[in-house]
């Protein structure tokens, strides 16, 4: 990237930031007043709000926090039943309804993580540590987050606690494999102003044991079974995260996020050549450093949101010199007003400028704009039924980019005190811009692909009850995703080259349930997650024998079982995560079998003088030992034994 | 008794998720006396072997892991028979083994050494085989090559020569080793008494050497990403004296790691890979038509239009022109047989990345 780029991003940022935060440094001084505990609005909650009938799942601080010393994959395989495809913990990615990971949007604030050349999030490299809400969007999202979000969109958020002096809360694991994990969070204010300082660091040798498929010994003609050591795995991730808030009234809030994240690994080699070659090492180091800010008033009849941001991300294979960086300003604003008697109208828009500088690019000096325009219409009718429609329009530097409607309906049939169903229902359109690699890589990148796109079909029920101190819920929902111009990179007989190759039908049942039974010192907390997933490929330009056939890397059952049970200040806690066979190719050899793995914690938490509060926590992961695999030919990890102290001084 | 219970509650989950399975294996029937080789997925499924039966006019795939039970364990950048072996020079893992050419039997376990570290090619002189290795990642510090000396009987690693620039083919005439370089606009000579290197200039990188009856070479030069140049296509070298003395040009002469350059049986004609733009203007594989004798390549391609086109050969009794065809690195490739006159005649199905005929008759 030249110079004069770069300093047009910056100004331009440095220009939006101090524009949203105009209005912090006017009210400034007068405002260390109140400690009044508030929760606060959330940007994340608004995005519900328009989306009447879609399917979104929340994991709270409580369920975050269980496994907040892991990578979010751990998270989500914990509490969903969304298949994912990982090794042993340097590279994971999300299938999100049969889709594939440039699919999902993983979103902070206005930033949407995804690599702007690859297209997708490798979720061990996003520390669950620093968030304390996650909101799980199934299927076609692209309508609120734009680009990319066609299987579905992970959006994390932090909380701040508005505390009236310090607040410190660390944690320290340690685990099989040399793993160990130190993480501490600082937070600070006067209930108005609001800093939080979050540091994690985390180092897994990752030397576990496995056991190859069976090897024919050549000189003795053998088989045999290798029990082996992986080698040169190693992970080092660290991140700081700087944020701060100001609250000028109850619902009018300044925040500010500045997060530097720093990614090493040493890539997995395959089981054959961690027996053969043990001395091979490559490794792969991430940089990024992320800012968003964003001011926001819902506390008026007109309600405001604008955010600005800057990215700048960088991958580092093997110490080489050859840049793979992207630079990215983006900002983004909305507004909501109260139209007819039981209607909300919201507009707003996206605007990215992005400046890539990759060794095999040749657009290097030239800036790329995005932006987006969208608008929502949300309707109450009889004080029950809600109808919202959402549209959105991106214009993209030298692409095309669909118009993205979306429709959904949302109507409680049956409203008791201690129960309710709500029935939904929901149609939307997506699109994936092609990524940069795929539009600029030398050779065989494509400006003349078309964007990937698709539309999502869903109906759902939620039926909740509370009585007797049972609660209870259970929602099913139903899906039908068909997706058009799937892009793949294809040896064109000169080189390999991005086109726009397949159709895909992606269709099934998700089902989700949890019973909490309260008792009288204790409670009981049973979930099950349930997954059947029907992915083919239903058209290819490529010759191919699995036309009409499950997608690989897609299981058709996903299932997640969950179990605690609480009391005094005991917790116990078993989980069951399994997935059926799945394809590795598209041919009928290869085939991944099935595993169930089960899990078992338990903690304590204890307390000195009121202030001081600790928990104990100790979990064995792969409590049967099983050996498995998630990637062909790639090992994992068998049974592992964690402990970790956390502290929270209050 | 809360351990059987969890005991049971696992077991019953993995039954229930296998019992889906639907397991599928092919068995070999018969023995080829043509092998094409498979490629497979860099980081995915690994290589494979089909028998290609010219009498029965038929491909049997797997048929390495057929006769040996298992699969192989390595990508084969390249297969070569010495005697009564094939030799594979395996990727990831990056090892030499061999199995038996008659049976396809493999009886001993491949080798592996700090010194072989991305193997390419090989070729053999006398009781030592000459392997091109890349070193580690030469797009990055070309000096990282070298090639390595391979003990064909006692099946060691004994050393290595530094080769800095990328070698890739090989050939050997009179004692003397010729290495094709593929970052370096050089094709290196390597004097195998004293391992003393020389070098011949080239106007492009190169990739890959053909031997004709005169022991000439033919050298494919390419353009490349990391080394462009506007003067590819094929170099004549005279080894008798060490020059490249003549160079037929031809636009987009293929730089794919896959056999480019096919003989006919009386090597009157020299096939080359390359590609040209399509109605789309895309470039698309095509086989170019070089006529030895009049030193010129033919106006227009003998074969074009070839989607995924991953290299050719020549059907040792038919003469007819060999094309394999990948498009993806997750589904099956092809081979594809044309007359000389380029006309099709018959589609195999093969495995994965097929990319080379090693035919042992």
């Amino acid at each position: 990237m030249t110079g004069k780029n770069r300093l047009l991003i910056v100004v331009i940022f440095i220009f939006l930031t101090l524009t949203s935060v105009g209005q912090v440094a006017f009210a400034f001084n007068s405002s260390f007043k109140d400690s009044i505990k508030l929760k606060e609005v959330k940007v994340v909650s608004c995005a519900k709000r328009f989306q009447a009938g879609a399917k979104i799942l929340y994991l709270d601080h409580d369920q975050i926090a269980k496994v907040n010393d892991r990578s979010i994959e751990k998270l989500l395989k914990h509490f969903t039943a969304i298949p994912i495809k990982s090794n042993a913990g340097s590279l994971s990615t999300i299938r999100f309804r049969g889709t594939s990971p440039n699919h999902t949007s993983v979103n902070v604030g206005g930033i949407n993580l995804n690599s702007l050349t690859l297209g997708s999030s490798n979720l061990a490299n996003i520390p669950t540590y620093f968030f304390e809400e996650l909101m799980l969007q199934y299927g076609s999202a692209s309508v609120v987050n734009g680009s990319g979000s066609i299987g579905g969109s992970l959006n994390l958020s932090s909380q701040l606690k508005w505390v009236d002096g310090v607040s410190v809360n660390s944690k320290i694991s340690i685990s099989s494999f040399d793993e160990q994990f130190y993480g501490a969070k600082v937070y600070a204010g006067n209930a108005k102003f609001d800093s939080v300082t979050k540091f994690y660091y985390f180092y897994k040798r990752n030397n576990f044991t496995f056991l190859h498929p069976p090897v024919k010994d050549f000189d003795t003609g053998e088989m045999v079974r290798i029990k082996d050591r992986q080698q040169n795995a190693a992970i080092n991730n660290k991140g700081v995260m700087q944020e701060f808030g100001y609250r000028f009234h109850n619902q009018r809030f300044w925040r500010f996020m500045i997060w530097l994240e720093d990614d090493w690994h040493q890539i997995q080699q395959n089981m054959a050549t961690n027996l053969k070659q043990p001395w091979k090492k490559e490794e792969l180091e991430d940089k990024h450093i992320r800012i968003w800010s964003y001011y926001t008033n819902k506390g008026k009849k007109l309600k405001r949101y604008l955010g600005a941001g800057y990215v700048f991300d960088n991958s580092i294979y093997n110490n080489t010199n050859d840049p793979i960086q992207t630079q990215r300003f983006i900002t983004e604003g909305n507004i909501e007003y109260p139209v007819y008697k039981n209607g909300m109208i919201k507009c707003g828009y996206k605007f990215e400028v992005i400046s890539p500088n990759v060794y095999a690019y040749e657009i290097n000096d030239v800036l790329q704009y995005q932006t987006d325009l969208h608008a929502s219409y949300l309707h109450t009718f009889f004080s029950k039924l809600k109808v919202s429609f959402n549209m959105r329009k991106g214009f993209v530097t030298d692409f095309t980019v669909p118009f993205t409607p979306a429709l959904g309906v949302s109507y409680p049939v049956m409203l008791r005190e201690s129960s309710r169903i709500v029935l939904t229902g929901n149609v939307a359109k997506s699109y994936r811009v092609p990524t940069f690699n795929d539009r600029y890589w030398v050779p065989g990148g494509n400006p003349d692909l078309n964007p990937e796109n698709g539309i999502n079909y869903e109906i759902g029920g939620k039926y909740s009850l509370y009585k007797n101190r049972v609660s209870l819920n259970v929602l099913l929902n139903a899906f039908y995703m068909a997706i058009e111009d799937w892009i793949l990179w294809k040896n064109s007989g000169a080189y390999w080259t991005a086109e726009n190759v397949q159709n895909v039908i992606s269709m099934g049942i998700e089902l989700q349930t949890n019973i909490k039974i309260e008792l009288r010192r204790s409670y009981i907390l049973f979930g099950l997650n349930y997954t059947l997933n029907s992915a083919e490929r239903s058209e290819s330009k490529n010759a191919s024998s699995a036309i009409n056939r499950q997608l690989e890397y897609v299981p058709f059952h996903t299932v997640t079982l969950y179990s605690q049970y609480n009391v005094n200040n005991w917790g116990f806690y078993l989980d069951v995560n399994g997935v059926s066979w799945q394809y590795t190719n598209e041919e009928p050899y290869n085939i991944l079998d099935g595993y169930a793995l089960v899990n078992i914690s338990t903690d304590r938490k204890f307390s000195f003088k009121k202030k001081h509060n600790f928990k104990l926590v100790f979990d064995v992961d792969n409590v049967f030992n099983i050996n498995y695999y998630s990637s062909w030919n790639y090992a994992m990890p068998r049974i592992a034994f964690r402990c970790s102290l956390s502290y929270l001084l209050n | 008794m809360k351990t059987k219970i969890l005991l049971m509650l696992a077991l019953g989950i993995t039954l229930f998720f296998q019992s889906c399975k639907d397991d599928t294996t092919v068995t070999p029937t018969e023995k080829g006396e043509n092998y094409i080789i498979n490629y497979g997925s860099y980081s995915g499924d690994k290589g494979s072997v089909s028998a290609y039966d010219t009498e029965k006019d038929t491909v049997t795939n797997k048929f390495y892991e057929g006769v040996n039970g298992v699969a192989m364990t390595s990508n084969p950048q390249y297969a070569r028979q010495v005697n009564d072996k094939i030799y594979f020079m395996g990727n990831n893992v990056d090892q030499i083994f061999w199995v038996d050419a008659k049976t396809f039997e493999q009886t001993s376990n491949g080798v592996t050494s700090t010194d072989l570290v991305k193997p390419r090619y090989c070729v053999e002189d006398g009781n030592m085989l000459y392997v091109s290795c890349w070193g580690g990642d030469i797009w990055t510090d070309e000096s990282l090559s070298y090639i390595t000396k391979f003990n064909l009987t006692t099946k060691k690693v004994e050393g290595k020569i530094a080769l800095p620039g990328g070698p890739e083919g090989l050939a050997i005439v009179n004692g003397k080793l010729y290495a094709a370089l593929n970052y370096k606009d050089s094709v290196a000579v390597i004097n195998l008494s004293d391992e003393s290197i020389g070098y011949i200039v080239t106007p492009a990188v190169s990739s890959y050497f053909v031997k004709d009856d005169n022991d000439n070479l033919y050298v494919s030069l390419i353009s490349t990403y990391s080394d462009f140049s506007t003067k590819t296509g094929i170099g004549y070298i005279n080894t008798s004296v060490d020059k490249l003395e003549k160079i037929y040009e031809k636009e987009n002469v293929s730089s794919s790691y896959v056999n480019i350059m096919a003989f006919n049986k009386d090597k009157s004609k020299l096939y080359v890979m390359a590609s040209a733009y399509d109605a789309n203007w895309q470039l698309i594989g095509t086989v170019e038509e070089f006529d030895v004798a009049g030193g010129s390549f033919a106006a227009s391609p003998v074969v074009s239009d070839i989607l995924g086109l991953n290299g050719i050969a020549i059907d040792p009794e038919s003469d007819n022109i060999i094309c394999f065809v990948s498009e993806s690195t997750t589904a099956s490739g092809a081979m594809r047989t044309y007359s000389p006159a380029g006309k099709l005649i018959k589609e195999y199905k093969t495995g994965i990345s097929p990319f080379i005929l090693l035919s042992t008759k």
